[in-house]
């Protein structure tokens, strides 16, 4: 349960959402991978310009909702009606490595920002 | 924990392989074996995979951010290859009947060999995705260093 | 004594010095309630680092974030108590 932020502002807000939203991606990254051959599984995803433009909306202040995964359509499906494309999802692997890389780095940022902020006040 | 319980999915994911691996090997070696302990050619077996919720712990409660419990993979059942034997005619085989015909494993070795790079590459890309995650689980460990 | 803000927040300024009872009384209040918001904040990350351990908490991210919310929180309540205590020790030494 989180208490609305006091120390690292609203962008740190963001951030962390986004780190949710990427977390997410993955878990369902991991699913469509385990199941990659399995006859008649749909892959799934995560929307996630809509999740963060929910966010965005002033959606989510309270305790973070759930990100929805949805199917994957239009895709080719093999003849089993299994719709996975390993090349896909390992693109979503590294796009999400990056960008989860990305948001953890400049969330400790910001939290060095402030802490050093605070002990700047020192003497 | 949702993070966590990716990394039991891409578990299941390579266990699962695993087994399709090891029967398609199997039947690679067997694909000219006429004479089996049960009597009869060689027949080929294969894994059938299902989707399968993760099992509580990792399932119940982790319902997670996606709201849904995370799904792994499972080998169903082996299933047994039923395609009728080849016959070959060839009277000089120890395993050739009276009238000479030969009873051989329907294999093709050209499928199951693409079928077994692709259990590999699956497999592989299940260890990519337990390596990506347990970067992202370092990286959110960083955030208290 | 300037008050210390936080970055994207104006929470921790203190209320401007007031003469008499009524300030002192005014920055004990507003240093009361810090006191309650970092208290707040080490449960919130204690709870968040308990449901960890029990396998039952969201992301990692999410507990790791509390758990340095919480410590900032506390390090920036140290930081006002330290400044707090030099005021009065400086006002202790003026010699009447």
């Amino acid at each position: 349960m989180l208490l609305p932020d006091l120390m690292l502002g609203s962008t740190a807000l963001l951030l962390e959402r986004y780190l949710d939203i990427l977390a997410a991606r993955q878990r369902v990254t991991s699913a469509n991978v385990a199941n990659a051959d399995t006859p008649g599984y749909r892959a799934r995803e995560v929307d996630f310009r809509s999740e963060m433009q929910s966010f965005l909306n002033g959606g989510a202040r309270g305790p973070f909702p759930a990100v929805t995964a949805s199917e994957r359509w239009g895709e080719g499906a093999k003849n089993d009606g299994n719709n996975v494309s390993l090349d896909r999802e390992m693109q979503a692997l590294a796009e999400n490595g990056m960008r989860f890389s990305l948001a953890s780095l400049l969330l400790q940022k910001q939290i060095r920002g402030v802490r050093n902020a605070i002990r700047e006040g020192r003497g | 924990m949702s993070l966590f319980s990716a990394l039991r999915v891409s578990a299941t994911g390579l266990e699962a392989q695993r087994t399709r691996v090891e029967l398609l090997v199997e039947n690679l070696a067997n694909s000219e074996t006429t004479r089996t302990p049960e009597g009869g050619p060689y027949r080929r077996r294969e894994a059938v995979f299902r989707s399968e919720p993760l099992p509580a712990p990792f399932g119940v409660m982790l319902a997670g951010l996606t709201g849904d419990p995370p799904v792994g993979v499972a080998v169903a059942e082996i299933r047994v290859d039923d395609t009728p034997p080849e016959r070959r005619y060839q009277p000089g085989h120890p395993d050739a009947g009276a009238e000479g015909y030969l009873l051989a494993p329907p294999v093709n070795p050209v499928e199951d060999m693409v079928d077994l790079m692709s259990a590999v590459r699956s497999y592989q890309a299940n260890v990519a995705a337990m390596g990506a995650v347990k970067e992202m689980l370092h990286r959110s460990i960083d955030l208290v260093r | 004594m300037n008050g210390i803000s936080g970055i994207g927040g104006g929470q921790w300024q203190t209320p401007p010095p007031e003469s008499g009872k009524a300030g002192a009384a005014g920055f004990a209040d507003a240093l009361a309630e810090a006191v309650a918001r970092v208290h707040h904040l080490q449960l919130d990350s204690g709870n968040e680092v308990r449901r960890l351990l029990a396998g039952d908490s969201e992301d990692l991210h999410r507990t790791m974030l509390a758990i340095q919310k919480a410590d900032l929180a506390f390090e920036m309540l140290l930081e006002v108590r330290n400044k707090v205590v030099a005021a009065y020790q400086e006002i202790m030494r003026i010699q009447v």
